[in-house]
């Protein structure tokens, strides 16, 4: 078999010669849109650290319109009975137009996500101020064109099976999104109008019972004498999605999934695959002769017609299972009723051009609506009891912690952090909170839980003694690491400077135990690009004396560059005063001596070893602070021209 | 040469052709009349591959035409219902022709076009009918094809223009050997032209012949005898039709030769008068002695 019995090169020219506009569209617009966005983001902010949201969100929304236009576009012969003789009766093979056309949306859906990345590329070079790892944009481009081809040959499987522009989006939809929305609608409570599950818990052990718990009644003091406690969590969709539906079910339904982008990849690849070779089949098979109609019978219309209602009748489903039965939803159910029939007449007259038989209709919705409630009923979850010995790891998610990458499997650590969580109230005050997810049984759970000082204490240190969890983080090298910042108001800290080296080295000779009392000025942030997400590992520099004077000299260096370039037009709103432990909203009604002093001090070393203190002021929504040694001197001026206020704070 | 043998073709529970037998041999120009429904079109599309038939077999030099872009190479279809890229100019469209046709001769499709003041760089559709029909039609013989079907293929043409563009057809056949397909509902359109003529009716080849046959063993004969004289007196005859006014009788003979001459001279006619029969008119006759009524047909 020769290659060009496979594509035709000039028919590609030609065709693409001819779609010029919507290719060029599709090729410039979204990434110049994007890219614009981009730039905003860059010129609105001081420091400006994307996400790989921010960079892609453009061509998320574009993912579901301009692969299906491509499609339509470059097979849109098949429409037209003129268009489909003129390009028919060409010396070309169906396997040919198929294949040359699927090959050259591939092209150019590629060539559009090259162009954004690009694009992108060149924001991010020009800006000093963008803070980013370079993998996050090859990242986009790698699962912005698989996400991009997987639409488009899902589109071609649409175009090969209908003959009008309608229905090709129509069963495109079908084709992206019925069988995943099937499956959330069997396994996902929280999708059924429940945002957290009800979880029975069963601790055996003394060691995860609850310190402070009460019941309100006897089902609890039943239960709780069982060591069975009653609590909700979220049971995380393990499953790998698509991207085009991942998208959709976390926006629409609000349904969370554990992490799983790298599956989600492969499962696209797979399945474009996988849909090129169907559609080629079916293209194979497709009949010239039907055109600008829905299909060739009436069987497969009302066939396709019927699975289009099947995510409305599964919502219906939940509404009316949520109903309690009287006169309003009553009503509301014959509403529902007299939607439905009109959707399905407006498709007729959209698709056919004609209304199908009433009682055909009627009896494709009951045998939709008998299956939806059958499997509905079937898959309904029953209230289960988890089983605190089988909870196989445990991750915390917390800034404050060296890593959130890393899991722990000490039955200590887990009993403890589950006797928290069945806890009713907190045990004196609160100091942080933790995201928690348990893996259990091959599923996820998520909760949160508020501990207090001396239960953080105990996390941290056992999670920093953790052979698994230190093992589990260590997986971050310091060349993950793309950027640094210091202090609350994230100042970064140059890549090529020495205190950026002398950070990076604590981190790596820390062996993932990190110093974890909290001095605002010294805690320092690492952000780390991985698994398609920027986190940040947090820890505190200020038991390294060496390190603590770079970072008071970068703070008054990074001052002293404002202050050289100052402009009439800068605006401070606000001045804040501290120590090493905490800070204050300071408020005068003449700043001037204050100013005086900060800029007469500000070129004057700081000895780490002696008491200082520091001054942050905020000039057009940038911090700057300052430190200095003359900490008498400094409260004088505060004492004589203004009054600390202790209740404000400003973040 | 073209085969078909026993074609069928339906749509939904109408059979448009059925068992449609015929065979069109290299070098001719063939000529499909039929009423409008009458199923020409969709024989066209089925022989170009376009679409599937049913049932039965249709062969282009003894391969199968159905999705071989081989075979494709050496065929062209100009359908009735004209297509072009809307913002095509006549080059364009001969170009998109170069890049699918091996044989395309680009040098002929601009002589062509200077033939028939066809501006290459003007956008097609600013193009009046007749125009764009002739711009599908020259690109059509630029192909160099060895078979082209043209669907409905003077409509839209003035008779100028018509009777340029059969001359290039003839000179396009006589130079490269090339087969022509064409329909027409209109006889008269395809009389001058054709070798081959198929009367195509309920889905089958009703009736087919060559033209210079039909038109020379046909003849309507105007005669009046000094006697009375009815039917049975010219039973010795092939006859086809017989119609008698007064003492006038027109008779349409078949198979009528130099005997049927002298038989009718031997028998002291008053008025002897030989009449020469138009495509349609044999087609008429021919019809009616079939038992149908031709006016059905076209």
């Amino acid at each position: 078999m020769s290659l060009t019995s496979l594509f035709n090169f000039s028919y590609l020219k030609e065709n693409l010669k001819r779609s010029k506009a919507i290719v060029l569209l599709c090729i410039f617009l979204i990434p110049i849109i994007n890219g614009i966005v981009y730039l905003m983001g860059a010129v609105n902010n001081t420091s400006f650290m994307p996400t790989i949201g921010d960079l892609s969100a453009i061509l998320l929304v574009s993912m579901y319109v301009i692969p299906v236009i491509l499609s339509i576009t470059l097979f849109g012969f098949v429409y037209k009975r003129k268009s489909c003789d003129f390009i028919a009766a060409m010396p070309i093979s169906k396997r040919q137009i198929f294949l040359t056309n699927t090959v050259g949306g591939i092209l150019v859906l590629l060539l559009m996500q090259f162009f954004n990345f690009i694009f992108l590329l060149i924001i991010s070079l020009l800006f000093n101020n963008i803070f980013l790892d370079y993998k996050m944009l090859f990242d986009i481009f790698l699962i912005c064109s698989v996400a991009y081809i997987f639409v488009f040959t899902a589109t071609n499987i649409a175009v090969s099976l209908s003959s009008n522009r309608i229905t090709t989006v129509v069963v495109t939809l079908l084709v992206l999104f019925l069988v995943p929305f099937i499956h959330t609608f069997i396994t996902s409570d929280s999708f059924r109008g429940n945002s957290y599950d009800m979880v029975y818990v069963l601790c055996e052990d003394e060691a995860c019972q609850p310190r402070n718990f009460e019941c309100y009644d006897i089902n609890c003091e039943a239960n709780r004498k069982k060591g069975v406690y009653e609590v909700n969590m979220n049971k995380l969709d393990n499953t790998t999605y698509t991207l085009p539906y991942e998208v959709i079910k976390s926006f629409l339904f609000g349904v969370l999934s554990s992490d799983n982008g790298n599956t989600s990849l492969i499962k696209m690849l797979v399945l474009s695959v996988l849909y090129i070779i169907i559609g080629l089949i079916l293209f194979k098979k497709k009949k010239f002769e039907v055109v600008d109609t829905s299909f060739k019978s009436e069987r497969m219309h009302i066939f396709v017609r019927s699975l289009t209602t099947v995510p409305i009748i599964c919502i219906y489903y939940i509404i009316i299972k949520n109903m309690t039965i009287g006169a309003s939803d009553f009503l509301t159910m014959i509403f529902l009723f007299i939607l439905i029939i009109t959707y399905l007449i407006i498709y007729d007259l959209i698709t056919r051009k004609k209304i199908t038989n009433f009682m055909k209709m009627l009896a494709s919705l009951i045998v939709v609506a008998i299956v939806v409630v059958f499997v509905g009923e079937a898959s309904w979850r029953k209230e289960e009891t988890l089983n605190i010995n089988d909870i196989e790891t445990m991750t915390f998610d917390n800034s404050n912690l060296s890593s959130n990458l890393g899991y722990t499997k000490d039955r200590d650590l887990i009993n403890y952090t589950m006797s928290i969580f069945l806890d009713n109230m907190i045990e004196g005050e609160a100091r942080d909170n933790f995201l928690v997810r348990i893996k259990l049984n091959s599923d996820v759970y998520s909760f949160n839980i508020t501990v207090n000082d001396e239960q953080y204490q105990y996390i941290t240190n056992k999670l920093n003694s953790d052979k698994d969890y230190l093992s589990s983080s260590k997986a971050v090298k310091s060349s993950d690491v793309f950027a640094i910042s210091i202090g609350e108001n994230s100042l970064y800290v140059g890549k090529d400077s020495n205190l950026y080296k002398m950070i990076i080295d604590k981190y790596i000779n820390s062996n993932g135990i990190l110093y974890k009392e909290y001095y605002p000025l010294f805690d320092v942030q690492l952000y780390i690009y991985d698994d398609y997400d920027v986190s940040s590992i947090n820890f505190n520099v200020f038991d390294d004396k060496e390190i603590v004077d770079e970072v008071i000299k970068l703070y008054n260096m990074n001052t002293k560059e404002y202050l050289d370039n100052v402009r009439e037009d800068d605006y401070i709103s606000s001045y804040f005063i501290g120590d090493l432990i905490e800070k204050e909203y300071f408020y005068s009604s003449d700043y001037s001596e204050l100013n005086k002093f900060i800029v007469d001090s500000i070129e004057e070393a700081v000895d780490v070893n002696k008491d200082f203190k520091y001054v942050e002021f905020c000039v057009n929504g940038k911090w700057y602070t300052f430190v200095t040694n003359k900490v008498l001197e400094l409260d004088d001026i505060i004492e004589r021209i203004g009054d600390v206020d202790e209740n404000v704070y400003i973040d | 040469m073209i085969r078909i043998d026993k074609l069928s073709k339906k749509y939904d529970k109408d059979y448009v052709l059925n068992d449609l037998c015929c065979s069109i041999k290299d070098n001719s120009i063939y000529g499909l009349v039929g009423a409008n429904g009458s199923g020409k079109s969709t024989l066209l599309r089925i022989i170009m591959g376009i679409y599937e038939a049913d049932k039965g077999i249709i062969s282009v030099d003894d391969e199968s035409v159905y999705d071989n872009e081989v075979i494709k190479q050496k065929m062209v279809f100009i359908p009735d219902d004209l297509f072009f890229y809307p913002s095509y100019t006549l080059l364009d469209t001969a170009k998109y022709y170069e890049s699918m046709y091996r044989n395309f001769d680009m040098n002929y499709l601009k002589e062509l076009a200077s033939t028939f003041n066809l501006e290459l760089n003007k956008k097609i559709s600013t193009f009046s009918k007749g125009m764009k029909r002739q711009c599908a039609i020259i690109c059509a013989i630029a192909t160099n094809a060895d078979y082209m079907f043209f669907d409905e293929t003077f409509d839209g043409l003035d008779p100028v223009i018509r009777n340029t563009m059969k001359k290039v057809l003839i000179k396009q056949m006589n130079k490269k050997n090339t087969t022509i397909v064409m329909t027409s509902h209109n006889l008269r359109e395809l009389e001058d032209i054709c070798d081959n003529l198929g009367l195509l009716y309920k889905g089958g080849i009703l009736f087919e012949s060559e033209i210079d046959t039909l038109k020379t063993n046909m003849v309507k004969v105007q005669i009046s005898l000094d006697r009375d004289f009815g039917e049975d007196d010219f039973k010795d005859f092939d006859i086809l039709n017989f119609k008698k006014q007064g003492s006038v009788a027109t008779i349409i003979i078949k198979d009528f030769d130099d005997k049927n001459r002298k038989r009718l001279e031997k028998m002291n006619p008053i008025i002897l008068d030989y009449l020469t029969l138009t495509l349609e008119e044999v087609f008429i006759y021919e019809m009616e002695a079939l038992g149908y009524e031709f006016n059905k047909f076209i």
